[in-house]
This record gives structure tokens, C-alpha cells and sequence, in this order.
């Protein structure tokens, strides 16, 4: 294997690469309920994750790539990576899959491709509003996503105090009641979430998100 | 492969190509555009398909009818794109190209855009009285 000196050089990528693992990591989608504030829930779950020493990648479409790099590597924050390209058979995006331990795809109601994005799913999360006043518009958004998906695993998340407890377990209700699902519960803050994630121990899909070259 | 319609890729005279046809309509681009030009290649450019009626009959005689249209295949469209389409005066189908999981890469499929949404499914999802009550009286 040929080996470059210089640090993080071409050779010291090759090395990793060589240790990366070749069974894709479980993806989770975190469904966005409500305001696009929702995405710093999504964060602080992928931030939490981290913390608990899990390689995670999170997806999103709205990712601003960073000149030549597709993945953004925040010092101490979360790896993050754009959600449109999954088909592009780019190597890099392959690379640091095969270097995650889960991907999390943050999404929102109104993304065109969710139903085929939902199909390769392990596990869905529904990012609620933790305002009580918002349940209803989260309740019609989360129906008209699960009315046709009633064997997809799911849960829900609502970060925040009382109110927000109260939220959730409105919506575990609800959601039971009316389209008969079971949904489970992943608490009101990002570190029981990410706990409650890591209990799962989800297996692993049987193919790649991203289909590299290497 | 787009749904319903019938990809043949001939080319028509030197500036266009029929794409495909489907039961209505047939679908042609101008050669030499990129998928983001063909719109409006489209509507500045109908007429040459038009006028070139005679040919277009005798490439696919079992698709010629005077109808005609235009058919585009992207990986992203702007957004309110599809609002767009009712203002043209023929046939315009928008496709967004996919790739679905356990296919080699370069199997590409096409799903219609914006997505369609079944009618029954679009009734299943609506809110029933006691769900608006459970969920907004508490």
C-alpha cells in the first residue's frame, strides 16, 4: 500500500480506509414536525450520540457543501453530509458511511423524496413541537407520512420541559389510537434519546446509503 | 424508464430529439441542451417539432398524432417549478431521476414530479373530528 509522509496525506487516508468497516451502519430518519427550528433537536440527538461514542453522520438536505469537501467535520461537532447525493457514486461519501456508526437523516414533511427515503429506514423519529398549540398541525403532517407506512418502526421525540412531556405523550396516544401504531418513546431531551437509540441496537440494513467507489 | 412512457431516443431532423411517447402526448428535446435549458428550449422551439410532422410519422408512425409535448428529466427542479406547468399551452411531464437501493448505480429510474398523491391516500390522511378534538382540546 503506497504511503504518503505528510499527515492526513493520501496515504494516511488509504490506511484508514483499509480499517473502515464494510457493513453499512443503521439509518435512522428524524422527521421534523414544525418549525425548521426543530433541526437543532435533530443536532443535539446526533451531538448526544457523538458524546456516547458513536460515529454518526447526519444527512440533510438543506447541507451547504464546504468548498471541494462534501462532509463537513466541525472541530468537536457532528459530521455532517448533504442528503440529495445518496446516488451519486461518490467515494467520499461512501468512505465516511462505512466510518459511521449511524447515519441520521434529518428530514422534513415536505421533502419529494421522503417516501423512498422512508423505505430505507431502520427507524423513525418524530421531531414534535414542544408547544402544545402546534400538536395538531404535527398530528396532520405525522399522518399523512405514517397513513401509508403503518410497518415502519417509529417514535417521538419532544425536547423540553412539562409541556413538552405533555406533547409527547398526547402524540404516543394519539398515534395508537387513531392509525394503530406503536410507537416508542424517546424522552424530552437529547441525551435520553440518544440513550434509548443506543438500546436498540439496530441491525444493520444490507446495503450502503451511499454506493463509493472504494 | 418513465412510467407510461415509451423511451425510443430517435433523432429528428438536425435540431431535435423525440424522447418518447406515451398515450397522449409525444415528448421531444433540442439537441445539444442540458435539462435545465430544455424548458424553455421547449417554449421557444415547439414549432420545429410541429413542422416536422411528416418525419415524426415516419419514425414512429404508432405515435404520430398532433399533439406534442415536452418531457423533462432532472436530478433537482427549482422550487415552484411545477407551478409552472399549467401556464404552457402543451403537454409538459417533469421527472426527478432516481436510483432505488439494490441496483447497480447506473440503473437510473425516473418517478414523476412533484410526487403523486394517491386519492385514496390522500383521504386516509385526512383528520378525522375526534382526532382534531383529542388533539386540540387539552
Amino acid at each position: 500500500m503506497p504511503m504518503s509522509p505528510e499527515p492526513g496525506g493520501k496515504g494516511l487516508r488509504e490506511i484508514a480506509s483499509y480499517f473502515l468497516s464494510m457493513t453499512p451502519p443503521p439509518r435512522i430518519g428524524l422527521l421534523m414536525l414544525g418549525p425548521n427550528s426543530l433541526n437543532q433537536a435533530g443536532l443535539a440527538i446526533a451531538a448526544s450520540l457523538g458524546g456516547a461514542g458513536k460515529r454518526v453522520l447526519l444527512l440533510r438536505s438543506d447541507h451547504q457543501r464546504d468548498g471541494a469537501d462534501l462532509i463537513a467535520e466541525p472541530e468537536g461537532g457532528v459530521r455532517q453530509g448533504p442528503l440529495a447525493d445518496w446516488k451519486t457514486c461518490n467515494e467520499q461519501l461512501g468512505r465516511a458511511e462505512r466510518a459511521s456508526d449511524l447515519l441520521l437523516l434529518l428530514l422534513h414533511p415536505e421533502n419529494p423524496s421522503l417516501a423512498r427515503l422512508l423505505s430505507v429506514l431502520n427507524l423513525l423519529i418524530l421531531l414534535l413541537p414542544a408547544e402544545s398549540g402546534e400538536v395538531l398541525g404535527a398530528y396532520r403532517l405525522a399522518k399523512r407520512v405514517l397513513v401509508g407506512r403503518r410497518d415502519l418502526s417509529c417514535g417521538v421525540f419532544a425536547e423540553g420541559g412539562s409541556e413538552a412531556a405533555a406533547v409527547l405523550e398526547r402524540f404516543l396516544l394519539g398515534l395508537r389510537v387513531f392509525l394503530g401504531l406503536r410507537p416508542l418513546n424517546f424522552g424530552t431531551t437529547p441525551l435520553t434519546c440518544a440513550q434509548e437509540i443506543i438500546n436498540l441496537q439496530l441491525e444493520s440494513p444490507a446495503e450502503p446509503y451511499f454506493r463509493g467507489n472504494s | 424508464m418513465i412510467p407510461e412512457v415509451e423511451i425510443i431516443g430517435k433523432r429528428l431532423g438536425s435540431r431535435g430529439m423525440v424522447v418518447g411517447f406515451d398515450a397522449d402526448t409525444v415528448y421531444a428535446v433540442r439537441v445539444g441542451t442540458t435539462p435545465s435549458e430544455v424548458l424553455l428550449a421547449g417554449l421557444h422551439d415547439l414549432a420545429w417539432l410541429r413542422k416536422e410532422g411528416s418525419l415524426l410519422q415516419a419514425i414512429i408512425p404508432q405515435a404520430a398524432r398532433p399533439v406534442s409535448g415536452v418531457l423533462i428529466a432532472a436530478d433537482l427542479f427549482p422550487p415552484d417549478f411545477a407551478s409552472l406547468l399549467p401556464l404552457f399551452s402543451f403537454p409538459c411531464r417533469l421527472f426527478r431521476s432516481i436510483a432505488l437501493a439494490g441496483q447497480p448505480f447506473p440503473w437510473l429510474l425516473f418517478e414523476p414530479y412533484p410526487p403523486q398523491v394517491a386519492e385514496e391516500k390522500a383521504v386516509l390522511a385526512e383528520i378525522t373530528e375526534a382526532e382534531e378534538r383529542f388533539f386540540s382540546s387539552w
